[in-house]
């Protein structure tokens, strides 16, 4: 079978390199020998069959004010495949444009694609946080936030992790998840720096497809080389 | 006393003795260049006020996310050939207190500059506050770009900041009508009235010809451009290696460029545009363009050195438009790459939004921040040899090496990493760095 990989918007959400979360999920299929069909969805494009991962990543407040509507017209179907199970890795912009609503500013807020039962106040301060630390289910997730947003969950929606270093959603909490859809703050690309995140990822959609993902020596070999650049950041968390 | 009626006159004899001490004393110390400029600002705050509006030709602002060194360098080049006496920054001291030490060692102790005119790279953050100190008559503006985000946050910001810094401008714009942001700028400028606005450009033929064009950053706003950035002063008609042909006032004149690419050629063009209008009368396009052609390149901006029985090229990458249009302009397969990635440099992922194809396989990775190279490398299934973190053992390691077969080895350097190979190198004419 083959894995198919979405990444919406990439002209314009990919402004922190989130294209390398599609390339990281790819790559690592690849190695396993597992095939992959990456394609690419931007205003005009159709979206197409049912893929089995969906990334999309972060852009500035305009892009988000200039995409809503782009996001209210596959709003539905993007609501149907999360509950179908697809795979979502949503970052920055793309992760709030998937929300509920995002306030812009005072006058202004805009709706989500409601994937996610989150609120987004993104009139907050810029945060930058060069090493964001994560602690959960994943271990320690480590990467970059850039943002200026506060994000609410509603009741019952579970964050990725506790911040350990950073911002997060503002409330010591980071990201949401909804079933198989992950929204975060981490850039870096998140999935690049964290391959224990990107697996488990990996490990839903092959699910779906019925392929077995195997990791091998290959494997081993690329995660030493982003072990050194993980502790680059983890070497800069307060101790 | 014809010394007291010069601009400052005695009132900044002793300030600018402080500031002199103080170059002495961090010369001693070995330190860096800002220090003197704050020790005279605090002194006199408008002593550079002062200072430059005793240029007969005034200041002159060279701005843009990518290629201020270079233009500066360029326009410099140009206005000189044309008999006037240039005050310029070193490359890279493109902040207040660089400005100001800079500007300041070259000051009489009456407070007079000894130049007809002040040629100075501004850092876009800190534009508006040296413009109100030197309130400069023309400005250029080269590109936007994603760049700096860790710093900037988004495009939009930027593109704020050269908003403020044009009103700051008094009397004259010149912009990259290609550029997504400076095209709209330009037309918002028009409309104020208060600004001359020039544009330059390149040919949609010399735009398709670079596989990323200008990898200018996107524009959201809704403001369409005027039809006037249709009638540029100087356009690119084309840019292939070195060779460019750049049109001026209807006439193409083929040029052979110091450096490679097109954006080296929109550069140029952003020049020849600039110094037509500063130089006025004065100008001579003939003479412009030998100047450009006679000159050097900035350091370490597509600089080759010759060490040993090798060339080495330095390449910099300080975002991704910077390695983005150095990778495209490369008329040869680099056989023998180093790659050094600053420690400064606060968040590497644009990393992935490069298309690295150019880049068959890399020697060394260097810098602090060199893993993040190497995991880039190696998602896109790319071979690397060695982490070397330390460059100047790096560059060592590949000087060891074999001699590649083309003689030259590509070197990718982040600004830090630059600095340090080319002193290591032997190149002691180090520019001034910058101003923190």
């Amino acid at each position: 079978m083959t894995v198919s990989i979405l990444e919406l918007f990439s002209n314009d959400l990919a402004l922190n390199g989130d294209t390398g979360n599609r390339r990281a999920l790819a790559h690592r299929l690849e190695l396993a020998g597992i095939e992959v069909e990456q394609r690419t969805y931007n205003p005009g494009d159709t979206l197409g069959i049912l893929p089995d991962i969906v990334v999309v990543g972060t852009g500035s407040s305009s892009a988000q004010r200039a995409l809503a509507p782009e996001f209210a017209q596959i709003a539905e179907q993007l609501r149907e495949w999360a509950k179908a199970g697809v795979v979502f890795l949503a970052a920055g912009a793309g992760f709030h444009l998937l929300g509920k609503t995002i306030k812009l500013d005072a006058d202004t807020v805009i709706e989500g694609a409601g994937v996610f039962d989150v609120t987004v106040d993104a009139t907050a301060a810029r945060i930058v946080t060069e090493a964001f630390g994560i602690d959960g289910q994943f271990g320690l997730l480590i990467g970059t936030e850039n943002h200026s947003a506060v994000t609410t969950l509603a009741q019952g929606m579970a964050p990725i992790g506790a911040v350990r270093n950073g911002f997060g959603n503002g409330d010591g909490l980071e990201g949401a998840v909804v079933g198989n859809a992950y929204g975060t703050h981490l850039h870096g690309p998140a999935l690049v720096l964290n391959p224990v995140f990107a697996d488990h990822l990996i490990s839903l959609a092959v699910a779906r497809t019925g392929d077995t993902y195997i990791k091998n020596d290959k494997h081993d070999e690329l995660d030493q080389t982003i072990d050194l650049a993980r502790e680059i950041l983890i070497g800069k968390l307060p101790r | 006393m014809t010394t007291l009626s010069k601009p400052g006159g005695v009132k900044y004899v002793l300030p600018i003795l402080a500031g002199r001490a103080a170059r002495f004393a961090t010369r001693l110390r070995g330190g860096g260049s800002a220090l003197p400029g704050v020790v005279v600002q605090k002194l006199a705050p408008n002593v550079m006020r002062d200072v430059a509006a005793g240029l007969p030709h005034g200041v002159v602002f060279i701005l843009g996310s990518n290629g201020k060194s270079t233009t500066t360098n360029i326009m410099t080049d140009v206005v000189r050939a044309h008999g006037l006496k240039v005050f310029t920054n070193p490359s890279g001291a493109n902040m207040p207190q660089g400005i100001a030490s800079a500007l300041l060692k070259e000051t009489s102790l009456t407070g007079r500059l000894d130049a007809d005119i002040a040629i100075l790279e501004i850092d876009e953050g800190y534009g508006v506050v040296i413009a109100e100190q030197l309130r400069p008559r023309a400005a250029v503006i080269l590109n936007l770009l994603v760049d700096q985000i860790y710093r900037f946050g988004e495009p939009d910001r930027v593109a704020t900041m050269f908003r403020n810094i044009a009103h700051a401008v008094d009397g004259y714009v010149a912009l990259n009508r290609d550029d997504n942001f400076l095209a709209k700028l330009g037309t918002e400028l028009e409309q104020g009235g208060k600004h001359r606005v020039e544009y330059f450009g390149s040919t949609p033929e010399a735009l398709a010809s670079a596989p990323h064009g200008q990898a200018s950053a996107r524009d959201y706003s809704e403001i369409e451009a005027s039809a006037n950035g249709a009638h540029p002063v100087a356009e690119v008609v084309s840019a292939s290696g070195n060779e460019a042909v750049i049109r001026f006032a209807g006439t193409d004149y083929p040029i052979t460029m110091p450096s490679r690419g097109l954006h080296y050629a929109v550069d140029v063009a952003a020049t020849l545009t600039l110094a037509a209008h500063t130089l006025g009368e004065r100008f001579d396009v003939n003479i412009a363009l030998k100047a450009v052609q006679a000159g050097k390149t900035v350091y370490g901006r597509g600089e080759i050195m010759t060490v040993g029985d090798r060339e080495v090229e330095i390449l910099m990458l300080k975002n991704l438009a910077s390695l983005q249009l150095n990778l495209d302009s490369l008329t040869y397969e680099p056989d023998s790459v180093l790659f050094a990635y600053d420690e400064s440099s606060y968040d590497p992922s644009w990393l992935y939004n490069a298309d690295l194809s150019k880049i068959k396989h890399v020697d060394v990775i260097s810098g602090p921040k060199g893993a993040f190279v190497a995991t880039r490398l190696a998602y896109e299934g790319k071979t690397f040899d060695r982490i070397i973190p330390d460059v100047t053992e790096a560059v060592q390691a590949v000087l060891d090496g074999p001699r590649p077969a083309s003689g030259r080895h590509t070197f990718f350097l982040d600004y830090d990493q630059m600095m340090a190979t080319r002193k290591y190198l032997g190149y002691k004419d180090l520019e001034a760095g910058a101003a923190s």
